[in-house]
Order: structure tokens, then C-alpha cells, then sequence
């Protein structure tokens, strides 16, 4: 997190002072972040992520002068970047469902685990794809059967029974440590 | 448009920027604002006659660190609304101060004075016109500090639009104090704080528009 925040504010402070190539760098690097973060809140698939996508870094280059060189940079990033989502969600007469106070959550790697304090529900299952999310819901928060949340999504009964399994099995070895107890979540 | 070639189109029109660049637009703005209210403050309404005099006495000067104050303030809170993630507590904390201290320093004037005072001291002379023409001011310069706020970014457009009319209201009344003649904290209080208060309320209004992006 931190290497990630001296080698991105290092690119944008060469993007500000005209660097085309670190800017072109810092974009890319910002979009491939990006994408999953968006893709992962919206509730058609992410069909919108590629546009939030190019709209934040569009505003980002925009508004680059608004950066206070003090700041941290991703801090700044990201909150553009919730800006743009906040604003999509809006438009769509949405609120958003997970609470998006985090800059670590965008930046940091995903595959790191940073422990299972902030294990709210929402944030935990934010973590899974989206189509695994959205059949986890089904079963597990609105009550519906494998079958019937199956149907919804396109599953067949076997494939939502393993994709539920891999969830909550990679959900728990993700909160392990916090959740002791609780492993026997799924059977 | 693929994201890689929106990337490339970007990075292709990168034109340099300095430190603190939407601010110094902003300050140029506001000396460009200024002058145009005084010369309206100047040619139309007139000095005050008294105005050699009025700025050796501490009156002037504690009027024009009021108005000046909240200017202040509205500038910092501009700057603070307009940089995405940055914290607006601070100038919070300094706005709720200096109202208080004015609201207090008001009181203890208005609650010493003789009871016959009290009524004239707060209507003085030029009660109607105050707020108004305080509005116009702001008006004048108004086109100047929203124009050069666009440059920033701020999440709340309303509350940002509302911290750039107390910007443009604070500029503008300060400039004010130099044809109003009235010499009351209690006058002050309610006549000068309502046209900046009614100023905010339309930057707000204003910004809601102007400032998304």
C-alpha cells in the first residue's frame, strides 16, 4: 500500500509536470485498478464499469491541478473515483449498497488479506465476483432456494451448489482468523 | 472508445501544472473581482464622507476584519470542498468561531447599551439597503470567483457554491465598509451577517449548476 502510494504519486508528480509517458503509465495502472472496483458495485455485470472507468480517468486528468501535493495521492484517486460511482448510481436512482470509505480497499491488492476487522457483511461479500455475489445473496440474504437463485442466474443446480461452496469456503479462509468458530458456515 | 486509446489521447494533451495553480487563478480573480467593486462601491455609491477619520478609529478596521474573516474562511472552505478528499473540518471550526465571537461581542454591546439605544443601533441608518446592496456587490464580483472556482473538483457542488458566495460576499462587503457609515456591532450583526448569509445561499443555489463536472 504504501510502495503503491510513493510509485503512484511519483508518476503523478511527473504527469504534472508534463510527462506524457508516466502519465500514460499512471492512467493504466489507475484503469486496471479501477476496473475490478467498479465491476464488483455495479449490479448489471459491470456492463457500466468501462465507462465509470473512462469517466474517472478522464476526471482525473481534468482536475489533476486540484491534487494538493501534501495529500496522498491514491487518497485523492479514489475519491474521484467514488465520486464517479456515487454519481452513476445516482443517475440510476440507486444508492450505493457497500460502504466506500476506504482508499486501501482500492488500492490494495487483492489477494492480500488485511484481516477481518472491518467485516461487515456487505464489504465481505463485495469481495467475491460478482456473479458468485449475487448468488450468495440470493441463498443466503433473501432466502431463496439453490434451485430458484440458480434459475435467476443461469446456474445449473450443481454449478450454484459448487459456486456457493467456493464462496463461503474462500470467504472463511479469507476472515479465518476473526471468525473462528464459524467455519462450518457451509456444508 | 477503447480505454487504451482514451489513455493515449489524454497523455497526448498534457499540458503542465504548477502547485497550487486553481488557487492562484482564484486569487487573480478575486483582485480582478475587487477592483471592479470598488470602483462600483467607488463611482456609484460614493465613500463615506467620513472615511479619513473612520480609519483612524478601531470601528472600520473591527467591521472590515468581520466581513474580511468570513472571506477568509469561505476562500479556505472553497479550497477544502474543491480538493477531492480533503478534510473540511478546520475551516468549520473557524467559521463557527468567528460567529460566535461576533454574536457574543454583539450581546455584550446590545446589553450595555441604554434600552432607548437598542431599536436605532440595530436599524442605523441604512437597514433596507444594507443586505441588498450587498447582493449587488457580490453580483459584481461574483462572475470572477465562481468562474475561476470552476477549476476545482468538489464533491458537494452546493456546499462549495455556498463557501464561494461567502467568499464573494465577504470580498464584496469588506469593500462595502468603505461607503457604509454605520458604526454598530449590532447594526453589523444582523445587516452585513443576512446579505452574506443571503450570498452563501445563492453560490449554493448557483454551484449546484455551475460546479459539477
Amino acid at each position: 500500500m504504501t510502495d503503491r502510494e510513493a510509485q503512484l504519486k511519483a508518476l503523478m508528480l511527473r504527469g504534472l509536470d508534463g510527462d506524457a509517458a508516466a502519465w500514460r503509465l499512471l492512467l493504466s495502472d489507475l484503469g486496471a485498478h479501477l476496473r475490478p472496483f467498479f465491476r464488483r458495485r455495479l449490479f448489471n455485470g459491470g456492463e457500466d464499469a468501462e465507462d465509470l472507468v473512462q469517466e474517472t480517468l478522464i476526471a482525473i486528468h481534468a482536475k489533476r491541478a486540484t491534487w494538493d501535493r501534501a495529500q496522498p495521492f491514491t487518497a485523492w484517486a479514489f475519491a474521484i473515483a467514488r465520486h464517479k460511482l456515487i454519481d452513476h448510481l445516482r443517475r440510476q436512482g440507486r444508492r450505493p449498497t457497500h460502504p466506500l470509505d476506504e482508499a486501501a480497499e482500492l488500492f490494495a491488492d487483492h489477494t492480500v488479506e488485511d484481516g477481518a476487522t472491518r467485516a461487515d457483511l456487505t464489504r465481505i461479500l463485495a469481495l467475491l465476483p460478482a456473479r458468485q455475489r449475487r448468488l450468495i445473496e440470493d441463498v443466503r440474504l433473501k432466502g431463496l432456494t439453490v434451485a430458484e437463485a440458480a434459475a435467476n442466474h443461469g446456474y445449473t443446480l450443481t454449478a450454484a451448489k459448487v459456486s456457493i461452496h467456493r464462496s463461503m469456503k474462500s470467504l472463511n479462509a479469507r476472515f479465518a482468523p476473526a471468525s473462528e468458530g464459524a467455519e462450518d458456515e457451509d456444508g | 472508445m477503447k480505454t487504451d486509446d482514451l489513455i493515449e489521447a489524454l497523455a497526448a494533451d498534457l499540458p503542465a501544472s504548477g502547485a497550487r495553480q486553481v488557487e492562484r487563478r482564484l486569487l487573480l480573480a478575486l483582485v480582478a473581482g475587487g477592483l471592479l467593486v470598488l470602483l462600483g462601491v467607488g463611482l456609484w455609491l460614493g465613500f463615506r464622507e467620513d472615511l479619513g477619520s473612520a480609519m483612524m478609529g478601531p470601528t472600520f478596521w473591527i467591521k472590515a476584519a468581520y466581513t474580511g474573516t468570513l472571506g477568509v474562511i469561505g476562500f479556505w472552505l472553497l479550497d477544502r470542498l474543491g480538493r477531492p478528499g480533503s478534510a473540511i473540518r478546520a475551516p468549520l471550526v473557524a467559521l463557527a468561531l468567528i460567529l460566535v465571537a461576533a454574536a457574543g461581542f454583539t450581546a455584550w454591546e446590545f446589553l450595555t447599551m441604554a434600552e432607548a439605544e437598542r431599536m436605532p443601533a440595530v436599524m442605523g441608518e441604512s437597514a433596507r439597503e444594507c443586505a441588498p446592496l450587498i447582493l449587488i456587490l457580490s453580483l459584481i464580483a461574483a462572475p470572477f470567483v465562481f468562474g475561476a472556482a470552476r477549476g476545482f473538483a468538489p464533491m458537494r457542488p452546493g456546499a462549495a457554491g455556498a463557501a464561494a458566495g461567502l467568499l464573494t460576499a465577504g470580498l464584496a462587503t469588506t469593500l462595502y465598509g468603505l461607503h457604509c457609515p454605520e458604526q454598530t456591532a449590532s447594526f453589523v450583526m444582523v445587516w452585513y451577517s443576512l446579505g452574506i448569509g443571503l450570498a452563501a445561499a445563492a453560490g449554493a443555489v448557483i454551484g449546484r449548476v455551475l460546479f459539477r463536472w
